[in-house]
């Protein structure tokens, strides 16, 4: 099954092609969320300054910087990140920091999650981030959210898109049963 | 006389016996040929000395006697004066006097002086038996003769001495002449019944030859260039087995020979290398290994992250004091 999962293109160094579709554990998937919470502190800066812009433009005589309060700032970044984790999951079952860690985000019968599901994970990803850390406890590394929703992140170093929820899963994934 | 005509053949085969004479009397002897009693009558009106001899009615048996002896006489003249130098060179340089008559000369010239005497004698052998028996042997009772024995005795050897001398240098030129002919007929005949190969092979030491020869004197003398240029290189070439002797070349000798570093010096390196980076497409080269090492970066961190999944999984499933978990995605086992 793991040798099936080896794309015909792409080569894997010693070791990495044989947990081709393992479930992954707790580093890569906290170092996911590490380079994605960067990547969205990246992007908020840049929506910052560009804000900042567009104000100078509006008024430049009167131009102060922005000044959001912490709640402010904190339901936009929230914002922000669940529009991203949401596009992310439901078109290619994966945000920037899990392509770069190898994971991907499957449900519960190995395919792609819809956008409700993935609206509703990663909604509840950013209100409970440290659930994240269950998989460290978890048999099946399963975080909470993926306890709740039925899904699982597994190594997927290939460039595919899973099928579609309802679509015929992949035949490189066993699909008997999918975690809880 | 440089020649004498030694078997020279009339067209028509006669009874007359051709004999080369002096020089002046060549003409007549080589043109008309002279009957016997011509020659008689000529010999009557005819001088004594050798020229006139040779035209002497009955001395045409003596005259071919004559020359035979001085023939001989003149072979053995030869010899004898080789002998008698080969006989000085060994001799030690003091018994040599400046000036002095060689006794043992003289006597060998006395010794041809007699073999003249007697050549003479026997040229005029028939015509003193036909004509001058009395006249002989008045000269043997003459009471001149007898009174001057004592003094011809005495000086004998010197008379015949002179004799020998005079007709010397004629005798030897005959002599030479006769071998100039004789030898290289001799020669041939010689040559033509030894096989002259086998026996070189036989008897000649080539080896000790050839370690005399000076073969750098004779290379220095031989044109290599004009040989070369008259060889076909090309055909030589073509019947080469290169390859075979090609396995034979220890490449990792000759390079260890070869000044490398002044094949580098004489390479214009800046231009080849400008050469190739035109050839080749250095961007892409340089994009394509940038992604390939970014690439591998990431492989690596993920395979890093792999190995750190595994290893926190154990240590929890050990300090949880439970059985290693289960990641295969089919697997049955479910639950925290």
């Amino acid at each position: 099954m793991s040798k099936a999962a080896v794309s015909g293109t792409t080569v894997f160094p010693a070791g990495a092609a044989e947990r081709q579709g393992m479930l992954a554990g707790i580093v890569s998937r906290v170092g996911a969320m590490v380079i994605d919470f960067a990547y969205a502190v990246v992007f908020l800066g840049a929506a910052y300054v560009a804000y900042a812009g567009f104000r100078f433009m509006r008024d430049a005589r009167g131009f102060t910087w922005p000044q959001p309060t912490f709640q402010q700032s904190l339901t936009i970044g929230a914002t922000v990140v669940v529009l991203m984790l949401t596009i992310s999951w439901s078109t290619t079952g994966r945000t920037m920091g899990m392509r770069l860690m190898g994971l991907r985000l499957l449900g519960r019968r190995r395919e792609r999650i819809g956008t409700v599901l993935a609206f509703a994970r990663a909604l509840a990803c950013v209100v409970f981030p440290l659930g994240l850390f269950w998989s460290a406890v978890s048999r099946r590394n399963a975080s909470v959210q993926d306890l709740i929703f039925g899904t699982s992140v597994v190594y997927d170093w290939r460039m595919h898109v899973p099928a579609a929820a309802g679509a015929e899963p992949p035949a490189t994934y066993d699909t008997r049963s999918g975690p809880v | 006389m440089d020649r004498i005509p030694i078997g020279d053949e009339p067209k028509e085969r006669d009874n007359v016996v051709r004999l080369p004479g002096p020089d002046d009397a060549g003409e007549q002897s080589a043109g008309d040929e002279v009957s016997y009693e011509e020659a008689l009558a000529a010999d009557v009106d005819a001088e004594p000395d050798d020229g006139a001899r040779a035209r002497a009615p009955g001395s045409q048996v003596a005259e071919m006697l004559g020359q035979g002896m001085k023939i001989g006489a003149g072979l053995f003249a030869a010899g004898a004066s080789a002998l008698a130098d080969a006989l000085r060179s060994t001799m030690p340089p003091d018994e040599e006097v400046d000036g002095a008559k060689d006794p043992a000369a003289t006597v060998a010239g006395a010794g041809l002086g007699v073999a003249v005497t007697a050549a003479d004698a026997a040229a005029g052998a028939a015509k003193q038996v036909a004509d001058a028996l009395g006249p002989m042997l008045t000269w043997l009772v003459e009471p001149r003769f007898a009174k001057e024995a004592g003094e011809v005795a005495a000086g004998a050897a010197r008379v015949l001495d002179g004799r020998w001398k005079a007709s010397q240098a004629e005798m030897v030129r005959a002599a030479t002449s006769f071998l100039q002919e004789l030898v290289p007929e001799i020669a041939q005949s010689v040559a033509d019944q030894i096989d002259l190969t086998a026996l070189v092979r036989e008897r000649v030491d080539v080896n000790a030859i050839v370690e005399d020869v000076d073969i750098e004197r004779i290379l220095d003398r031989v044109d290599l260039d004009e040989v070369v240029r008259r060889v076909d290189v090309d055909a030589i070439v073509e019947r080469v087995d290169l390859n075979r002797a090609a396995d034979r070349i220890d490449v990792d000798r000759v390079v260890a020979r070869a000044d490398l570093v002044a094949v580098i010096d004489r390479l214009d390196l800046a231009a080849i290398a400008e050469e190739v980076i035109d050839e080749v497409d250095l961007p892409r080269l340089v994009r394509e290994s940038s992604g390939v090492m970014a690439n591998e970066t990431v492989q690596t961190v993920r395979v890093q992250g792999m190995n750190a999944d595994r290893l926190v999984s154990r240590v929890v499933d050990r300090v949880l004091r439970r059985e290693a978990r289960e990641l295969r995605p089919g697997s049955a086992q479910e639950g925290p």
